[in-house]
C-alpha cells in the first residue's frame, strides 16, 4: 500500500514561502508526492524537484497561464489523476497546500490508519496559523481547528468509482465532489499547521486576490476573506504548544513537620506535556495554633523556592473559628464544613480570575508521588481537552485510603481504612451497581472509576467551574450522618450540573490524617518519590488508555463509536488482548500508537470475531507492582504468587491461619 | 415505619389505574401495602382503583375523585403493572411529607421494560437515566406515572384535562418511540429493521425532522411533568421507593444493575479489554 502526496502549486518558489517544508513535511509521512505546477512563472516546479529527485514528481501544466482564479477544476482533476496513478488501487492520497505541514502523526501510525477496512477516508484539523507559527486564529469564520476536514482519502473508494468535479473557479474541493466520503478522524493532536496567514505581507496579498475574485465568491467565502484584515483576530497557541495551567489550592492549618513534606510533594510534580503548576495557600490558622508562626514563615519561604507562582491569599477571609477538631476523628460541625466550603469557593473564584485550565484543590496533609497531577490529567482525557478546548473533561480525584479513626492499640475493634471517594451519599462504598468489595478492589487495583462523591485531592476543569460547579450549599438535601459535608454538597452540585466525577486510583498517595501519624511522614515520602520508568516491564503496573478509532457493531448491527477507555493492571496478566499487552511492553512511557487487533473466532463479542479494529494505545506511566500506601496494611499478598487477599473480607481466625499471627503487614 | 408514624399524614387517596386487567402481583402487593397502611394507624387513606379507556381517561377520572374529596391532600398513582414491597407506602409518604416536604409531586423507582430497564428518571438530559435505586431522593424534570405521588394544589391550579397525549416535535419522534417499543416488546430486536422500508421511513422523517404532524405523541406522564414543571411545581424521584415491572416476567431493580454492568462489559469487551 502506498501513500501519495498530492500538491498543486504555483508561484511558491520564494524563500519566505513555505512549500519546501511542506514538501518536506509530507515525505516524512508518504512513499512520494506528486506536484502538479499550474502555471508558475518563478522556479516551483524545479525548486519541488531538487528536494528529492527520486521521491517527487512534477508535472508542469503547460498553458503557461494557470487555472487559480478561473477553474481550479480541471488542475484537481488532473492531480487527483496523476495520484492515483501513482496510488495504485489500494493506495491512499493525501492532499494538501504548499503552507501547510501535517502534525502529530508519525509515518507508521498514518499507515495503520490507512490500512483500514472501514473507513475510506480520514479528516483531520486545520491550524490557521497568525503571527507566530505556533498561534492559530480561532474567532469567527476560522473554525478549521473545531472542524476536521478529509485530506486523506483512498484512491479507489470503489471499483468503479469515477471522480467528478464541482466546476468552479476556486474551492472546489480537494476530493472529487461524487467521492463516498465514509471518514474517521485522524487522532490525538494530528492536524495541519496551515502557515500562509502566519506573516502580514502574505495575508494581505491574500486578501487582495480574494477580493479580485468576488463575483465568484459566495457571500460567507467573502465574509471570510473580509475578515483576513482583521486588527484584534483571537489567537490562540496551537494544541502542541499550549501551555496548560493548573492553580494548585490548599487551605493551609498543619504544623511545619506536614507542610514541609507537602511543599516537598508538590515541587516534584513532573509532567509529560508544558504545564505551569502555580500555588494558591490559603492560610487557615487559629490564632492559638502554636506552630502558627514557624508555618507562616515556612509559606512566605515557599515564595521563593518553589517552582511556578506562589500566592498566599489575604483575600479569601476565614469566617468562624470552629475547627472539627477531635481527638480520635474529625468532629465535623456545620460551622466548620461552611468555613472550609467559604475558603474552597475563594479558591475557585482565584482560579476563574486568573483563567487557569484547571484547579487542584488539594488538602494540606495530603502527599502525592511526582505523577499524581499528570495521572489525573491523563483520566481527564486532557488530550482531547487540547485538541479541542470546547470539551469539558470530568472532575477526577487521586484516591488515598485514611484510617479515618484512629486506632488505639490497647483497642480491640478492628476498624478498616477507607477511600475518599464513594458511590452513594454519606460516603457508601456500594450502590451504583458495585457491591463494597468489588469498588474497593477496583480502587485497590488502581482502575479510573465513575464515582458520585470525592474531595480532597481533586482536578476541577475550568469548564466545569463556569458551569457554576461550587462548594456552595445545596438547599434541601435530605438529612444524614456528614450531610453538611461541604464535599457532597459539592458533588450534588456536580450531578445537577451533568458533570462526571471519576476516582483516580493510580497515583501512590498518603494522608497524613492524625497526629499520631506525623512520625511516619519522612518515611512515606522516601515511599512515595520514584522516578519515572521509561518502559514497562514484565510485572510492572501499567496505566494506558484504548481508543478504538473505526466503529463497532453491537449484538443487534448497530453501529457506533466507542469513548476511550482507561485500562490499569500488571504487564503479563492484564485482561486485554494479547497484541495490546504486547505493544505496551514495547512502548515507551508517554508514547501512543496505533495498532490492528484481531479478534479471534471465540471472542467474547460474536459480532466481533474474526474482526480486526484500529486502536490507539497510550501508554501514560509504568511502575514497579504495589498497592497504595495504609491499604496495603489491610493485604496479605502471597510471596510466591503475588495474589493479594483483600483481609476486610475474612474473619479474623480465617487471617490467623493464613498469616501466622493474622497481621497481613507481617 | 417509625418515620412514618411521626409525622402527620394529611388524608389521600392510593389510586391504580388501568385500561386493562390488573395483574396479579400488583394486587398481592397492593393488599399487602394496605395492611401494612392500617397496623401503622393510616386509617385516612381512600384505596381505589380506577378503569378507563386509555390511561389517561383513567387517570383524569381518578383526579376528579381526589377533587371530590375535600379532605384528600393528595392522589398515588399506581400502574396495574407493578409489583413492590409493602413498606413502599413509608418511604413515599415520608418522602413528600417529612423528607422533601417542599416536593410537589413525588415519584418512585420504577424500571422500563425494555433493556436496559431505565428507571423513568430525567434530571435534566432529556432521556431517562442510568441512576440505580437505594441512591436517596432524586430532583427530577420528569418521571412516570407508574408510581407517583402528586400532592391537590397541583391539580388545582392546573387546568384538566391533567393528562392527555400530545404532538411530539417531529415524525422522527414518532419512530423512536416505535422503535423503543418494539425493542420492549421484542427483546430489544426492532423487528423492522430488516426492512428497507424502514430505512426509507427514517430518511423521510429526518428530511422533516423540523415538522410537526398529528400523528405524534409524547406520554401523558411526560406531558402532565412538562406542564407541572412549566407552572413551577418541583418534582423529586425517591430511589429507595423500589418498584419491579410486571411483563412478561418481573422486572426487577437487578435487572436494570446487570443490564447496565453487560453493557459497560460488552463496551470494554469491544475494546479488547476482557474483564
Amino acid at each position: 500500500m502506498k501513500i501519495i502526496g498530492a500538491l498543486l502549486a504555483r508561484d511558491e518558489a520564494s524563500p519566505d514561502r513555505y512549500l519546501e517544508r511542506s514538501i518536506r513535511a509530507a515525505l516524512d509521512l508518504c512513499d512520494s508526492v506528486v506536484v502538479l505546477d499550474d502555471g508558475s512563472t518563478d522556479e516551483t516546479g524545479k525548486l519541488a524537484h531538487d528536494i528529492d529527485p527520486k521521491r517527487v514528481k512534477v508535472v508542469a501544466e503547460t498553458d503557461g497561464a494557470g487555472f487559480w482564479g478561473t477553474d481550479e477544476s480541471t488542475p484537481r482533476a488532473r492531480l487527483w489523476e496523476l495520484a492515483v496513478r501513482e496510488a495504485g488501487d489500494d493506495g491512499w492520497i493525501l492532499i494538501f497546500d504548499a503552507d501547510m505541514q501535517l502534525l502529530g502523526i508519525s509515518r507508521d501510525d498514518l499507515r495503520s490508519c490507512c490500512s483500514t477496512k472501514v473507513y475510506n477516508s480520514w479528516a483531520m484539523p486545520l491550524y490557521d496559523c497568525w503571527n507566530d507559527e505556533n498561534l492559530h486564529r480561532v474567532d469567527g469564520y476560522w473554525i478549521g481547528w473545531a472542524n476536521p476536514r478529509v485530506w486523506l482519502a483512498r484512491a479507489k473508494p470503489t471499483p468503479d468509482f469515477v471522480p467528478e468535479w464541482d466546476d468552479k473557479a476556486i474551492h472546489c474541493g480537494h476530493l472529487p465532489h461524487s467521492y463516498p466520503i465514509f471518514a474517521g478522524v485522524l487522532p490525538g493532536l494530528a492536524a495541519w499547521r496551515h502557515m500562509s496567514y502566519i506573516k502580514p505581507e502574505h495575508r494581505l496579498d491574500k486578501a487582495k486576490q480574494y477580493m479580485s475574485l468576488d463575483k465568484t465568491l459566495s457571500e460567507q467565502e467573502m465574509a471570510h476573506a473580509a475578515s483576513i484584515t482583521d486588527l484584534e483576530p483571537t489567537l490562540v497557541p496551537i494544541p502542541p504548544e499550549k501551555v496548560t495551567r493548573i492553580l494548585c489550592g490548599i487551605p493551609i492549618r498543619k504544623p511545619p513537620v506536614v507542610l514541609n513534606a507537602l511543599m516537598q510533594t508538590l515541587a516534584w510534580q513532573r509532567f509529560r506535556d508544558k504545564v505551569q503548576l502555580d500555588f494558591l495557600f490559603v492560610p487557615n490558622f487559629a490564632e492559638s495554633d502554636p506552630f502558627y508562626r514557624d508555618s507562616m514563615a515556612l509559606l512566605e519561604d515557599a515564595k521563593r523556592d518553589m517552582p511556578g507562582n506562589v500566592t498566599i491569599s489575604t483575600n479569601i477571609t476565614n469566617p468562624g473559628n470552629d475547627y472539627g477538631d477531635g481527638a480520635i476523628s474529625r468532629q465535623w460541625s456545620k460551622p466548620a464544613f461552611e468555613r472550609l466550603a467559604h475558603i474552597k469557593n475563594g479558591i475557585i473564584q482565584e482560579a476563574l480570575r486568573g483563567d487557569y485550565d484547571y484547579l487542584f484543590l488539594l488538602d494540606a496533609d495530603v502527599f502525592c508521588d511526582p505523577f499524581t497531577v499528570q495521572s489525573l490529567l491523563d483520566s481527564a482525557n486532557h488530550e482531547r481537552y487540547l485538541a479541542n478546548p470546547r470539551f469539558v473533561p470530568p472532575v477526577v480525584a487521586g484516591v488515598y485510603w485514611t484510617d479515618w479513626q484512629w486506632h488505639y492499640p490497647d483497642s480491640t475493634d478492628r476498624v478498616h481504612c477507607g477511600p475518599q471517594v464513594w458511590l452513594r451519599h454519606p460516603y457508601k462504598l456500594d450502590g451504583r451497581g458495585w457491591s463494597e468489595t468489588d469498588f474497593r478492589n477496583a480502587l485497590v487495583h488502581r482502575d479510573r472509576v465513575q464515582v458520585w462523591g470525592l474531595g480532597a485531592c481533586t482536578l476541577i476543569p475550568r469548564g466545569s467551574l463556569a458551569r457554576g460547579l461550587s462548594f456552595d450549599y445545596v438547599a434541601e438535601l435530605p438529612p444524614g450522618p456528614m450531610s453538611e459535608g461541604e464535599d457532597r454538597h459539592f458533588c450534588e452540585r456536580a450531578s445537577r450540573l451533568h458533570i462526571s466525577l471519576f476516582a483516580d486510583a493510580w497515583p501512590d498517595i498518603y494522608h497524613a490524617y492524625h497526629a499520631q501519624e506525623y512520625d511516619k511522614i519522612p518515611e512515606m515520602i522516601a515511599r512515595l518519590s520514584r522516578n519515572g520508568q521509561k518502559s514497562a516491564h514484565f510485572g510492572d503496573l501499567v496505566s494506558a488508555r484504548i481508543e478504538v478509532l473505526e466503529p463497532v457493531t453491537d449484538q443487534f448491527g448497530r453501529v457506533f463509536n466507542l469513548e476511550p477507555e482507561w485500562v490499569r493492571g500488571r504487564l503479563g496478566s492484564m485482561d486485554v488482548l494479547p497484541q495490546i499487552e504486547e505493544a505496551l511492553g514495547q512502548m515507551s512511557v508517554g508514547d501512543s500508537r496505533v495498532i490492528r487487533v484481531h479478534y479471534p473466532s471465540n471472542y467474547i463479542l460474536p459480532q466481533l470475531s474474526l474482526q480486526t479494529r484500529l486502536i490507539r494505545l497510550s501508554l501514560f506511566d509504568a511502575k514497579p507492582f504495589g498497592l497504595p500506601p495504609t491499604i496495603d496494611r489491610e493485604f496479605f499478598v502471597g510471596g510466591a504468587s503475588g495474589r493479594k487477599i483483600d483481609t476486610t473480607t475474612m474473619t479474623q481466625e480465617q487471617l490467623e491461619e493464613i498469616t501466622d499471627d493474622g497481621n497481613p503487614a507481617d | 415505619m417509625t418515620e412514618t408514624q411521626q409525622i402527620e399524614i394529611p388524608r389521600g387517596h392510593v389510586v391504580i389505574t388501568t385500561y386493562g386487567p390488573v395483574t396479579a402481583e400488583t394486587m398481592v402487593s397492593y393488599g399487602d401495602m394496605r395492611v401494612r397502611a392500617h397496623s401503622l394507624g393510616l386509617n385516612n387513606v381512600v384505596w381505589n382503583v380506577v378503569h378507563g379507556h386509555l390511561v389517561d381517561k383513567a387517570r383524569n377520572e381518578a383526579v376528579q375523585q381526589m377533587l371530590a374529596d375535600p379532605q384528600a391532600k393528595w392522589l398515588w398513582f399506581i400502574d396495574a403493572d407493578m409489583s413492590f414491597k409493602p413498606d413502599l407506602i413509608d418511604k413515599m409518604l415520608s418522602t413528600a411529607f417529612s423528607m422533601c416536604p417542599w416536593a410537589d409531586i413525588v415519584g418512585g423507582w420504577c424500571p422500563l421494560r425494555g433493556e436496559p430497564y431505565l428507571p423513568t428518571i430525567d434530571t435534566g438530559t432529556g432521556t431517562w437515566e442510568p441512576i440505580a435505586p437505594h441512591d436517596g431522593p432524586k430532583e427530577v424534570i420528569r418521571t412516570g406515572a407508574a408510581c407517583v405521588l402528586v400532592k391537590r394544589h397541583v391539580y388545582e391550579k392546573m387546568q384538566p384535562p391533567w393528562y392527555g397525549v400530545r404532538p411530539a416535535p417531529r415524525p422522527l419522534d414518532m419512530l423512536y418511540e416505535f422503535d423503543n417499543y418494539c425493542n420492549i416488546k421484542f427483546d430489544g430486536k426492532n423487528p423492522f429493521l430488516k426492512y428497507s422500508e424502514w430505512n426509507k421511513l427514517l430518511q423521510c422523517a429526518t428530511d422533516e425532522g423540523g415538522q410537526a404532524n398529528g400523528y405524534t405523541t409524547v406520554g401523558e406522564d411526560s406531558s402532565f411533568c412538562d406542564r407541572a414543571k412549566a407552572l413551577g411545581f418541583r418534582i423529586v424521584v425517591q430511589t429507595d421507593a423500589v418498584c419491579n415491572h410486571i411483563d412478561r416476567r418481573t422486572i426487577t431493580p437487578e435487572d436494570h444493575l446487570n443490564a447496565m454492568k453487560e453493557r459497560r462489559k460488552r463496551i470494554r469487551a469491544a475494546a479488547g479489554i476482557m474483564e
